[in-house]
């Protein structure tokens, strides 16, 4: 009898406890997820990492053993695209989820506006201890770059050379920090970026005994400038003295080179990944590695990020959280820098800022739902490198360099353009000069708003002298020619006003509309 | 078995629990449902310029409206109502469309006001396809008719949509003396059949003045300023704060007004009374639903400037909304409620038919489930105000007492904790950044959700509401 009742309030309270908990469950659903620290976020931007560069990626050397690890435990788009082609504009678009005009910052010389917000800024308000710790150089050497980048961040610590990576303790002291606030880590690192050959040669052939044997593969103070279309330029006061011709061999030389930076630089993030592991920082943390741009090396006939082809827009991203039900994934599906920001706030429960216009990918990442946002994405061609290599302001240290190159390439410079010329493009005006992409999983149109601009201002117009005519819309057939090589507008003009359509629509919607703030020029060559 | 079997007695104990336990709360509702109102007639009076603070049934500490505190102990108090907008032409067509200002479009007195052009917001004309809540009563087979102090509610801005018909007062600023008479004619040749009318008055408002002059019968001190009080001297004070975007006027100065102020909402308030007699002689009110509102407040002084329009501060936007049907008793409800939430309600109320169209469009949601004690929550209060093109500002007013603001023009944010601070003068906004950032991007979710052009929104300029001089672009 005593075992019958004991049984029966037994079960009632179950069911109430159950009713109860039900009950309580469905009506504090939404409160319930904002309760508990907050995970920890660190995003490494490897800057000139080209996704078909990367191991796990399907490049055939082992560039990247730490970042391929890193992807098993994570997810790797390998189509990821950026939003524009130039180290701080890509960035900042990865880091606010906007288009640079919409940022406004869209040349090394223009602040970003106050209102949008980066995810440093917005961790910040949510009480995220925030650093920033690299060694890209231009979020340093620009006024403008570092007045709009070290925005949101306690701790903005950016080296200027691009061979000296971030001191790692620094970062393990700020990351362990006894605290009840999470943090932000923001790591740019500058290091696979030219020139090349700072670390290690283990791709080098020994052998090699070429023209580019030993010469700076640099811009400003090396020889980068100087290579186009199989010929390397030698100059004399402006004045071209010869012109030697470059084999394959000779552009494979400067790969060993770039390919050797990746793997120094992966080899830094090893460490980094293995020491946060070591100390347990890993577990509560969500890691993104991405780069804000490629590199193009000969398939455009230069070794450059000069424009808005695959080579220079398509680079890799890594999204691992500890939590996420799915890992171990290379994904194919077509993604972009204004993802970035939304996806991370989507894992933090945090809402989007308004300005973002990229959508999260946590339901791709979770629930492999597609994600139709990112069936046209758009790029910006800003600003046009002739404007950063003779207009804008020249890097804070270093200006011996930049010198140097101006000197060399004066003659060439002064023969083509007039004062007038030159007056317009030092002068702020030229940041409203820009090109536009939309992209497909299969093809890509590209606006040349700049026609003109390019065909007057292209440096390698000056280096060559030849003046070839510049198309306003070149179309390129992804799937059959992913270099870009030969535009097909008119072979399928239908696709081409189709997409033409979206392009004009996204360039009239981003116009940058406001004169952003300009950051003087600190050294004034012309 | 015997543990399967009481397993099952205990489902049906549960079931036949909740069975009772509703058909109790079933039955109650149908035997007199104070929420019920088929077949009522319906009035709606719209007391404009009516700030909630100075209602005494809400708190005023003065005794300003016995005939509104009357109609509150016989029925729904909404003491935390918010309006969705600061002046009277956006803001009565949200309570009549249950559609945000930017959504009905009539959010200035111009729609176009350039030299070659110049075009009064009507609603017929912008907004085409918008359906009114007098539309509803008439396709529902009531006669429709509105009585108004003209000026923002007059037939010119299509406010008479849906009404058969529609007197406005024939000078602007008309108080009750204009609306009633006309009103009560209607009423007798109308009161055998199922009617719908809006009551209004502009006996509230800065632009009136009563016609038999002021008593100053609320001045209870002896003021030796430099005010007359009157409707030139209001415009001249309301021109100079827009101007300079402050008055330096003396804290006697703003008592002094208040008095005034008062004056006209006691009056009015009697003159509401009056009507409400009238009604029972002809033996409406046991068939009448009774809504009072306001579509907005009057600023004296709180944030040192006069008249409204211009900010969404709550002397602007809280209003009172009391809701009486012959069943009702007094119940007071402390959730936060909204203007676009009174033409779901009535109609829910009065047992309405709706289609498609308006179901679609209605934005807001029938408040019964809150006044039956169904839904305990507030709700989350969105309001705008385009005012002359002087400023474009939008705020959100949150349920647990935080209200933020975004001006478009310059960018500006304001946060208030109207929990610690209902006056609304300590900007948090560098204080809370959280809070801040989070209401910031709700608030944009509504800016995105009615469709605004945000561009647009920082362009501002004149567009004149009162007769101001401006220069129309070429």
């Amino acid at each position: 009898m005593f075992k019958r009742k004991f049984w029966f309030f037994f079960l009632v309270a179950i069911l109430l406890a159950a009713g109860g908990i039900y009950f309580h469950e469905k009506r504090n659903l939404s409160v319930i997820s904002g309760g508990g620290k907050k995970p920890n976020v660190i995003i490494i931007s490897v800057d000139s990492l080209r996704s078909d560069h990367v191991g796990v990626c399907g490049y055939q050397r082992q560039t990247t053993p730490n970042i391929d690890k890193l992807a098993k435990e994570g997810v790797m788009f390998k189509n990821y695209i950026t939003q524009s082609y130039i180290t701080p504009v890509s960035e900042m678009s990865m880091l606010t989820s906007t288009y640079p005009s919409a940022s406004a910052l869209v040349a090394m010389d223009t602040v970003s506006s106050e209102g949008i917000l980066t995810i440093a800024q917005i961790l910040q308000k949510y009480g995220y201890r925030t650093g920033a710790f690299g060694n890209s150089p231009e979020y340093k050497s620009y006024p403008a770059m570092e007045k709009s980048f070290s925005r949101g961040f306690d701790e903005y610590s950016v080296g200027m050379r691009r061979e000296i990576l971030p001191e790692q303790q620094k970062i393990f002291n700020f990351a362990s920090e006894k605290s009840d606030k999470p943090f932000f880590l923001w790591i740019p690192l500058g290091s696979a970026h030219y020139p090349y050959g700072k670390f290690a040669e283990n791709f080098s052939d020994p052998n090699y005994n070429g023209p580019l044997k030993s010469q700076n593969l640099d811009w400003f103070n090396g020889i980068i400038p100087w290579i186009y279309k199989n010929t390397l330029y030698q100059t004399d006061s402006g004045q071209i003295t010869a012109k030697i011709p470059l084999s394959q061999a000779d552009i494979q030389y400067v790969i060993d080179k770039y390919d050797g930076d990746i793997f120094g630089t992966d080899a830094w993030v090893g460490g980094l990944l293995d020491k946060l592991k070591e100390e347990g920082l890993d577990k509560n943390t969500i890691i993104v590695l991405q780069s804000e741009h490629g590199e193009d090396l000969n398939e455009h006939n230069y070794i450059h990020h000069y424009d808005i082809f695959d080579t220079m827009t398509r680079t890799p991203l890594i999204i691992k959280n500890p939590n996420s039900i799915r890992n171990n994934l290379i994904l194919d599906d077509q993604t972009q820098s204004i993802n970035v920001l939304p996806t991370i706030l989507d894992y933090l429960d945090i809402p989007s800022p308004h300005q973002a216009v990229g959508v999260s990918l946590k339901p791709l990442i979770e629930n492999n739902e597609k994600v139709s946002a990112n069936d046209y994405i758009f790029i910006e061609r800003t600003p046009l490198w002739e404007k950063t290599a003779f207009g804008g302001p020249a890097p804070r240290d270093d200006l011996s360099q930049v010198k140097e190159f101006l000197d060399r390439a004066k003659g060439r410079i002064t023969a083509f353009y007039t004062q007038e010329d030159l007056d317009f493009i030092t002068s702020p005006n030229s940041i409203h000069n820009r090109d536009v992409a939309v992209r497909t999983p299969g093809w890509k149109l590209i606006y040349r708003a700049s026609k003109d601009f390019q065909e007057k201002y292209s440096w390698w117009n000056i280096l060559s002298g030849e003046h070839p005519a510049v198309s306003e819309f070149e179309l390129y057939d992804l799937k059959t020619d992913p270099t870009e090589q030969h535009n097909v507008i008119d072979r399928y003009p239908d696709i081409a006003s189709q997409l033409e359509e979206k392009l004009i629509d996204f360039y009239n919607k981003t116009k940058l509309r406001d004169e952003p703030e300009i950051k003087k020029p600190i050294y004034d060559y012309f | 078995m015997k543990k399967v079997f009481i397993g099952v007695l205990i489902i049906l104990i549960f079931v036949g629990a909740w069975f009772l336990g509703n058909r109790e709360k079933n039955k109650k509702l149908s035997e007199v449902d104070p929420l019920k109102c088929q077949d009522c007639n319906v009035i709606v009076v719209g007391m404009d310029a009516e700030q909630a603070a100075h209602v005494s049934a809400l708190g005023y500490p003065k005794d300003t409206t016995p005939v509104q505190d009357s109609l509150a102990r016989g029925g729904y108090l909404f003491t935390d109502a918010i309006a969705q907008s600061s002046w009277t032409v956006p803001s009565f067509m949200s309570y009549f469309t249950s559609l945000y200002p930017s959504e009905h479009k009539l959010v200035n007195k111009y729609s176009e006001f350039s030299s070659g052009n110049k075009a009064i917001a009507n609603l017929n004309n912008i907004s085409p396809d918008v359906v009114t809540l007098a539309q509803v009563f008439k396709d529902n087979g009531y006669v429709t008719g509105g009585f108004t102090g003209d000026a923002g509610v007059g037939a010119q801005f299509g406010y008479n949509k849906g009404f058969d018909t529609y007197v406005d007062s024939p000078t602007p600023f008309g108080g009750f003396e204009t609306s009633i008479p006309p009103a009560l004619d209607w009423l007798n040749k109308n009161k055998d059949h199922k009617f719908f009318m809006f009551l209004h008055s502009y006996g509230d408002h800065g632009q009136y003045d009563p016609p038999q002059g002021y008593t100053k019968k609320f001045l209870d001190f002896n003021y030796a300023g430099p005010l007359k009080g009157g409707k030139e001297e209001q415009a001249k004070l309301r021109e100079q704060g827009l101007a300079k975007g402050k008055l330096d006027l003396t804290e006697d100065d703003y008592r002094f007004w208040r008095a005034l102020y008062d004056e006209k909402i006691n009056d009015s308030d009697k003159q509401l009374g009056d009507f409400l007699s009238e009604l029972d002689k002809l033996d409406l009110t046991k068939k009448t639903l009774i809504v009072v509102v306001s579509d907005h407040g009057t600023e004296i002084g709180e944030h040192n400037r006069f008249d409204h329009g211009f900010s969404l501060y709550d002397e602007l936007i809280h209003v009172p909304i009391i809701i009486k049907t012959p069943a009702s008793t007094e119940k007071e409800i402390k959730n936060q409620v909204r203007a676009i939430d009174v033409m779901p309600t009535i109609i829910q109320m009065a047992g309405l038919k709706t289609n498609d169209q308006v179901n679609n469009q209605v934005k807001g949601k029938s408040l019964v489930s809150m006044m039956n004690g169904e839904e305990s929550s507030g709700r989350e209060a969105f309001s705008e105000t385009d005012y002359r093109n002087y400023t474009h500002k939008k705020s959100l007013r949150t349920p647990d007492g935080w209200k933020f603001i975004y001006t478009f023009e310059n960018d500006g944010r304001e946060l208030y904790n109207l929990n610690t601070d209902s006056g609304e003068t300590k900007n948090l906004i560098d204080n809370e950044p959280q809070k801040a950032y989070e209401l910031e991007q709700k608030l944009f979710q509504y800016i995105k959700d009615t469709g605004q052009d945000t561009d647009k929104l920082k362009e501002t300029g004149c567009l004149p509401v009162y007769g101001e001089v401006c220069t129309p672009k070429e």
